[in-house]
């Protein structure tokens, strides 16, 4: 944590950051976004910057196969605990 | 070349069959005890060098400090060096083979739609990490009215998500002005003080840091809706060539987001 760029902040102020970055986290295992998310990513970080009509294939930015498998093999662990 | 006479020749060693009991070289020894020593030797003393780049040393970025020093890479067979570096220079590293996955998600999605040998291979979050933080004097969005609002660029992602979060308030884009700052939270802290901007955004620690001196936060912009947030990305020759690492560097990243980096 000390290699952190956090600047003059205490214990106190680094866990209610903590909390509030939680916030922003998935139920479960993270990593694999809905088809919504995919689509407002695709919306926000390309359409609107690159400034782009339509027609944006995903699969020519994503490759997601592997974080389904990860996804379910941790989630599956989790389960046995 | 005749190799046994070779060695024969070079370290006096005897062979069986020459009528001496069998002795081999200091060579050969040294050579079988580096094979054994490299099929016994613990799993972490071969590990795989990798780099992660991630765009800053944030709290956003503090699981893969934690990951680091909790040795999570090394139990996945890998050791990692984090680089900060943001942005397209990220991805030119990536592309490049100067490091191996890229936490700038964002400038590798544009750039894979570009043709960048690349692709997003996970996200951490599903929603933007972005909190709007106000000068004390703005109790509600709708008192941005008027009110200059300070983002990374015009025209990025969190000018939109800062213009409709506002919207969401009540008030239309011509209501404010959006001035370009840059991505540094202390810089917008310091604007917001100092007069120059009236809020921005900041992510969870900025926003932390923020209130403790006096600003006032005023609300969660991933409340809006999902947007994925924080992606990563590793070339497509990763993905062809090795994507057990791949998966073994996603086990990392996406467990360590579940092991709270400190217990309050």
């Amino acid at each position: 944590m000390k290699r952190l760029q956090l600047g003059n902040i205490t214990r106190p102020m680094v866990i209610e950051g903590i909390k509030r970055y939680v916030r922003a986290l998935p139920d479960g295992v993270p990593g694999l976004p809905s088809p919504e998310g995919i689509k407002s990513a695709i919306e926000y970080e390309v359409r609107y910057p690159l400034q782009m009509e339509s027609g944006i294939a995903a699969e020519k930015m994503l490759a997601l196969h592997l974080i389904v498998e990860v996804k379910k093999e941790l989630e599956s662990k989790r389960g046995g605990k | 070349m005749n190799f046994a006479k070779h060695i024969s020749a070079n370290h006096h060693c005897h062979f069986a069959g020459e009528g001496d009991r069998p002795v081999a070289p200091t060579s050969v020894w040294l050579a079988l005890l580096t094979v054994l020593f490299a099929v016994t030797m613990p799993l972490q003393a071969r590990a795989e060098k990798i780099r992660t780049a991630i765009p800053r040393a944030s709290l956003n970025y503090a699981s893969v400090y934690v990951a680091e020093a909790k040795g999570f890479f090394r139990d996945e067979g890998l050791e990692n060096e984090i680089i900060v570096i943001g942005g397209p220079p990220s991805i030119a590293a990536l592309v490049s083979g100067e490091v191996d996955y890229s936490g700038a998600g964002g400038s590798g999605m544009r750039a894979a739609i570009k043709g960048a040998p690349l692709k997003i291979i996970m996200f951490q979050t599903d929603r933007v990490t972005w909190y709007m933080i106000a000068h004390p004097s703005i109790g509600k969005v709708a008192d941005l009215k008027g009110k200059r609002i300070g983002v990374g660029a015009i025209g990025d992602s969190e000018d939109r998500l800062s213009t409709q979060f506002i919207e969401r308030g009540g008030l239309s884009a011509k209501d404010f002005t959006r001035i370009p700052m840059g991505s540094n939270a202390g810089a917008r802290i310091l604007g917001i003080q100092a007069g120059a901007i009236h809020a921005a955004v900041a992510d969870p620690g900025g926003a932390v840091v923020a209130e403790h001196q006096g600003l006032k936060t005023l609300g969660f912009l991933g409340d809006m809706f999902a947007l994925p947030f924080q992606g990563y990305a590793t070339t497509d020759k990763k993905l062809a060539e090795n994507p057990a690492q791949v998966k073994r560097w996603m086990r990392v990243i996406a467990s360590g987001r579940k092991r709270p980096p400190i217990s309050p």
